[in-house]
């Protein structure tokens, strides 16, 4: 095959766009085609109905929440592992005076590990932006946008295996395959780029639920996440991650010659009026192939961004470079209408000698493995908050930091050595954060006991979480249905309650 | 909401009734009691039946039906010329009695089953021996297991006899039906992984065979389908008294019971029993050989110092050990008294499956020589074994003996210490032990001789107690055992004493007067013919369900299944040799308009083909196919998810030629062709697959490598054959659509090959002839006549 490369090509398509409308109306309702606006009726009828609205005519636009959301789209910076709340955001003085004692609160019924003495957090606290809020001493760059931060203290009820709980995170199930947060916004909003997936997760990670963490379940499958990079565990660096089979080995002009004879032998093989749907928009399908093949490279090269950007992310340092490559691939998705994208911290610590499988689960090493794992994100994380913010998105951004749950405030036992000891799996209280999307930044919700161990305060269930998420979209997380296996779903179950987070 | 009085109507749960024909109009038309209800309906809607369809368009439909694959060009031909009455009789006998039937066939009841060859969910754990059952499900569809006794296999083979010999038909394998459940293998709340194993095998058992969906009463009172709590739990009884575990995180796997494996593994058995006492019996006398040569032997866990902990309960089961804690630096002391100072043999007792050497040292002097640094086979008690560890200075009095290792260490249960000069006895009894153990591993290794399947046992019998919204840590009142009541069927009025009664749950699902499971699998047959089943949510029956557009058709099909001794093929013959299925797809466009979903089925409807049937279709023309049949499993390698591994993976997959149905299905991790073209989730029972229109799916079709190869294949095989280009057209129609190709068709063709050849830049007109065609056979693959049915 030769030489010339795909570069974009107008003015031969003899598609015209939206122009169909009568036919695709008479999709199968199992049928779906095309990201974002051209999604087709049979999914803008199941999804108006289920929300109590009439069909939109219009193919080219989103669909409408259900009331005015400040946020249109949702960042997941995804901490794999589950980073510690008492040693990241969650200060607890208590914790330094107790030190190497045994605790004296009830523990969970279920724990992971067998668990010690009560451990005090290597690193100190101090109070952080105008606001104050508390951030340990491994967040060195975080403290410069501490007043658009709404920390969630009181983040609980989930389960202590990393599988279970990191499905829960996605899904709202820590058992069944449920469709992941990032399948039901797009379900509810539609995408806002013709071009491009509406959900995207980059550099995922192939365990721990791998694929049922960003599928669409029982949901169309148009609504999946589409993964940038091969899952893998550790996941793909950011700098190797594709999409796939978006690369052809022909030319734009032999593809089009292609695409032409297709659509010639369906017009003979197709004469008169009556067009079979799924065939129409297989035929379309092609063209939004093509234009993907264009539209995808651009959204992912960063070569054009400036060096003071690069460097905002921390593309300029080793250590920084992967997550940081990742951010900025998620702002420049962001800026292209791409509704839900997450970013993955998720690699192995092997290679810097910490037996850590699970990016921030240090069940040894705690001081070596979160030193390490937070100057990953701290610049690349606040590169993107600053980027977002310069950028007029952070408005209608909503970013969501964590990780599957967070760690106990006792040791983890038979770890003798100081140098080397760890906390274990903490599912009963434990932070998340939120910025942007109109969210009370600088601000504290919920809080844990003296100790860090229950959430006291506002607990903030998983539900609750998901609940909030599509509150900050303008969805009702009662009302976003969809009916399967003769029931309506839900993301939040039965379950869910919105926090009061919001400005 | 429902109501009592909805229960009792509840459309599914009545009586099967035994239709008389309808009357029709048009009676020449319907050539079975099948077209007399399809028309019936049809002519209440002032609708015709749609033309018979082409003998091509027939029979690449019913090829691709039956067996998954296209008809051969020469097939195509040959069933044009034979104008003989029984001519499309003919071809259904051939494709039922071909081994791909089963291929075909059996990969829709994988679906239902949720088959695959690894656990999925949280932790993507292989099951290595899945692919029995799934060889297993594809013969049984080839040799027409009648479906009653399908079922009963799957839910209670183990509780069957045998009556054949053959070693993939025993009845045991048909329960891996109840193991191959997706499991949270990590969950460390024991209780809760139970319940939800019964959860997940109760949830699979009412879809597949009830077609009602029975988890939901697990929390609550079913919403709308009459299962109230109590029935879920006298069911969740049935399964609580069902092994389907070995051990926490490790599924149960139960040798074939007779035949070889059987046999071989009786007598391993007893071998391995014999041999396992002989060595206890010589390790008795080689304790007694070093207390008579002057020695010493002691339990590992009277260390005097050290970080290491002692295992009383896993690795020390019974015996005691001591052993690392994981990432540290291990060390561990003994204080030894010696009589007269001298040269000692030192001897440790341990297991490891791996070596991890450990540093020795005496009163803190590092001895040259490292110590455990042989593998045992096992990390467990069975694994200990004595070893000599060579010969030690001690000093008059108390001597420090020290180990350290890093990070881990070998599991500990004893040591020794005997003078040198009258060691001699000793070393030949441990040589004695040695031999005893060589033994004893190779009887062990006899093991992977006898066939292992994933199957289920009989548990500890026991009824379940209703766990309050659903929550296994707040039980409620105890159920007893028993089938839900709102179903009829016939039942027995008890379930026999220390049984758990799958036996019982399983003829009751097949007995005569169930109101389900003939109704539920002959909708599902009914569905994989036409696209869509008489009822459309074929795993719902229940109130949210659709309801059936043709209910006494569904009636009359479920008799016509019991009265042919519950035979698919019997069933499949009845349904393919009908008018209805005869028709063309190429409707009335008024019925279109009128019945846009084809809920009347006034033509045949269009649909997709699954993914396996466009993966194996491609290899086939291509003559690349490899038509094994069943076999042991496919190897990936590994089932490692790093992402080198999920490459390897998928390479192997990519290299793969045989069926698809034969590829391994990883549960995170599926071949990324077959996901792409809505392989369903193999974690949930899928009655019926999505069909999307992707352009992912386009994507795959115009970049994927292989997708441009196979092209290539099929283009040089019609090459062969072809005078010139339009004998070449029409060669590539006749194998990717079984039709010649019109004027115009061969027109564009010609011309695009010509444009395509321009913007080649090779010398080599052999070579510029092969590309610009393969692009050619590339579009017509992406086409919709060849990737649509009808």
């Amino acid at each position: 095959m030769t030489g010339e490369r795909m570069e974009p090509e107008t003015g031969n398509s003899r598609l015209a766009p939206g122009g169909r409308a009568r036919t695709r109306r008479e999709m199968l309702g199992r049928s779906a085609v095309g990201f974002g606006g051209l999604a087709l009726n049979a999914l803008l009828a199941e999804s108006a109905v289920a929300r109590g609205d009439e069909p939109s005519d219009d193919l080219l636009t989103s669909r409408p929440p259900h009331f005015r959301g400040r946020a249109k789209r949702v960042i997941f910076l995804f901490m794999q592992g589950g980073p510690s709340h008492v040693d990241t955001f969650d200060p607890k003085p208590r914790l330094d005076k107790d030190d190497g004692k045994p605790p004296t609160f009830e523990r969970t019924r279920v724990q992971f590990a067998k668990r010690g003495n009560l451990m005090r957090s290597p690193w100190m606290f101090r109070p952080t932006g105008r606001s104050g809020i508390p951030m340990s001493e491994l967040w060195r760059h975080l403290p410069e946008v501490a007043d658009e931060l709404c920390m969630l203290h009181s983040v609980c009820e989930t389960n202590v295996s990393h599988g279970g709980a990191t499905m829960k995170l996605h899904t709202g199930d820590e058992v069944l395959v449920r469709p992941s947060m990032g399948a039901w916004i797009n379900y509810g909003l539609g995408s806002e780029n013709r071009d491009l997936p509406g959900f995207v997760t980059i550099c995922p990670s192939s365990v721990h639920g791998g694929v049922n963490n960003y599928g669409a379940a029982f949901l169309p499958a148009i609504h999946q996440g589409v993964p940038l990079g091969t899952p893998g565990y550790p996941n793909t660096l950011a700098k190797n991650a594709r999409f796939s089979y978006m690369r052809s080995p022909r030319s734009a002009r032999q593809q089009r010659l292609q695409l032409d004879v297709l659509r010639d032998l369906h017009a003979i093989g197709n004469p008169g009026s009556e067009v079979d749907s799924i065939v129409e928009s297989r035929i379309e399908t092609f063209e939004l192939a093509f234009r993907m093949q264009m539209a995808a490279p651009e959204a992912l090269e960063i070569t054009g961004e400036s060096a003071a950007t690069r460097a905002l992310y921390g593309l300029d340092e080793k250590h920084t470079e992967d997550f940081g490559r990742q951010c900025l691939i998620a702002r420049r998705l962001a800026e292209r209408g791409v509704r839900f994208i997450q970013v993955n911290h998720a690699h192995s610590l092997r290679t810097v000698g910490i037996p850590t499988n699970e990016q921030w689960d240090q069940h040894t090493h705690l001081k070596k493995g979160h030193e390490i794992n937070a100057a990953h994100v701290d610049r690349p994380i606040t590169g993107l908050i600053k980027d977002l913010r310069g950028r007029g998105l952070l408005d209608d951004t909503l970013v969501l930091w964590g990780g599957e749950f967070g760690r106990t405030p006792t040791a983890e036992l038979n770890k003798k050595s100081r140098e080397n000891i760890g906390r274990d799996h903490h599912t009963e209280g434990f932070t998340m954060w939120l910025a942007g999307g109109g969210v009370r930044g600088g601000s504290r919700h919920g809080a844990t006991d003296d100790f860090g161990y229950y959430a006291i305060e506002n607990r903030v269930t998983i539900h609750d979480l998901h609940a909030t998420l599509l509150h900050a979209l303008g969805l009702d997380h009662t009302r976003l249905t969809y009916r399967h296996a003769g029931r309506e779903f839900r993301l939040t179950d039965v379950y869910g309650e919105v926090a009061d987070i919001f400005s | 909401m429902t109501t009592d009085a909805d229960e009792v109507t509840l459309w599914s749960l009545q009586p099967i009734r035994d239709p008389a024909p309808p009357a029709v109009e048009h009676s020449s038309w319907p050539t079975s009691v099948i077209d007399s209800f399809i028309l019936a309906r049809l002519e209440e809607a002032d609708l015709a039946p749609a033309p018979r369809a082409g003998s091509r368009e027939l029979l690449r439909r019913v090829t691709f039906d039956l067996v998954g694959l296209p008809p051969t060009p020469e097939e195509v031909e040959s069933f044009v010329r034979d104008d003989s009455p029984d001519a499309l009789a003919k071809v259904v006998d051939r494709l039922l009695a071909s081994p791909r039937h089963g291929e075909r066939w059996g990969r829709h009841w994988l679906d239902v089953v949720r088959y695959a060859d690894s656990n999925g969910a949280d932790e993507s754990v292989p099951f290595p021996n899945a692919y029995r059952f799934r060889n297993w499900v594809i013969g049984a569809f080839n040799r027409d297991l009648p479906f009653d006794r399908f079922v009963h296999e799957q839910v209670a083979g183990d509780l069957l006899p045998r009556d054949d010999p053959e070693e993939d038909t025993d009845p045991l394998i048909g329960t891996g039906f109840l193991v191959l459940g997706t499991k949270i293998v990590a969950e460390k709340d024991l209780a809760k992984m139970d319940a939800d194993i019964v959860d997940e095998q109760i949830d699979t058992l009412g879809r597949a065979f009830l077609g009602m969906s029975l988890g939901c009463a697990r929390c609550h009172d079913h919403k709308f389908d009459p299962i109230p709590t109590t029935d879920y739990y006298g069911l969740a009884g049935i399964f609580k008294s069902t092994r389907t575990m070995a051990s926490p995180g490790k599924w149960l796997e139960r040798p074939l019971r007779s035949g070889r494996g059987e046999e071989l593994t009786r007598r391993r058995d007893a071998e391995l029993a014999r041999k396992r006492k002989k060595v206890e019996q010589l390790e008795e006398t080689f304790r007694a050989v070093v207390g008579s040569a002057g020695g010493v032997t002691f339990e590992a866990e009277t260390f005097a110092r050290g970080n290491v902990v002692v295992d009383r309960e896993r690795y020390g089961k019974g015996i005691g050990i001591v052993g690392d804690l994981g990432v540290e630096e291990d060390h561990v002391e003994w204080d030894v008294d010696v009589v007269a100072a001298g040269d000692h043999v030192v001897l440790m007792r341990y297991a490891a499956a791996s070596p991890r050497p450990a540093r020795v040292l005496v009163n803190g002097v590092l001895f040259e020589k490292p110590a455990m640094t042989r593998s045992t086979g096992s990390w467990m008690p069975d694994g200990q074994r004595w070893f000599s560890e060579g010969k030690l200075s001690l000093r008059e009095g108390k001597n420090v003996l020290r180990l350290e290792t890093q990070p881990h260490m070998s599991h500990l249960d004893k040591l020794g210490i005997v003078p040198a000069e009258s060691s001699s006895g000793v070393v030949d009894a441990l040589k004695a032990l040695e031999a005893l153990h060589a033994e004893l591993a190779s009887s062990k290794s006899v093991a992977s001789t006898s066939i292992q399947v994933m199957a289920v046992d009989e548990g500890t019998v026991q009824n379940a107690r209703v766990h309050l919204r659903g929550s296994h840590t707040s039980p409620g009142e105890e159920v007893p055992r028993r089938f839900p009541d709102a179903i009829g069927g016939g039942r027995p009025d008890a379930l026999p004493e220390g049984q758990s009664g799958r036996l019982e749950l399983a003829r009751w699902l097949t007995s005569a007067t169930h109101p389900l499971t003939s109704r539920v699998i002959a909708n599902r047959v009914w569905g994989w013919h036409f696209g869509r089943g008489i009822v459309g949510t074929p795993d719902d029956f229940g109130t949210r369900g659709e309801a059936p557009s043709h209910p006494l058709l569904l009636d009359h099909l479920s008799r016509l299944l019991r009265e042919s001794g519950w035979s698919l093929k019997a069933l499949h013959r009845r349904i393919v040799l009908s008018s209805t299925y005869g028709m063309t797809a190429n409707g009335d466009p008024l019925a279109a308009g009128v019945d846009p979903d084809n809920r009347l089925l006034g033509r045949f409807g269009r649909r997709r083909l699954e993914a396996e049937a466009i993966r194996d279709a491609l290899l086939e023309m291509g003559g690349g196919l490899d038509r094994g049949v069943g076999g042991a499993p496919l190897e990936v390698g590994t089932y490692n998810l790093s992402p080198a591994d999920v490459e390897k993976n998928r390479v192997f997959c990519v290299r793969s030629r045989r069926r698809s149905v034969y590829l391994p299905v990883v549960r995170t991790n599926v071949y990324d062709f077959l996901t792409l073209f809505d392989f369903p989730n193999a974690d949930l029972s899928t009655g019926e697959r999505a069909t999307t229109t992707l352009p992912t799916q386009a994507l795959f079709l115009m970049n994927s490598p292989w997708v441009i190869e196979q092209a290539g294949h099929i283009v040089r095989r019609s090459m062969a054959g072809a005078r010139d280009d339009e004998a070449l057209v029409r060669g590539l129609f006749l194998v990717l659509f079984s039709r010649p190709p019109s004027e115009a068709e061969t027109r564009v063709a010609l011309e695009f090959v010509g444009s395509y050849a321009a913007t080649l830049d090779v010398a080599d007109a052999e070579t510029r002839r092969v590309e610009s065609w393969t692009g050619f056979c590339q579009a017509l693959i992406a086409s919709d006549e060849f990737i649509v049915l009808r």
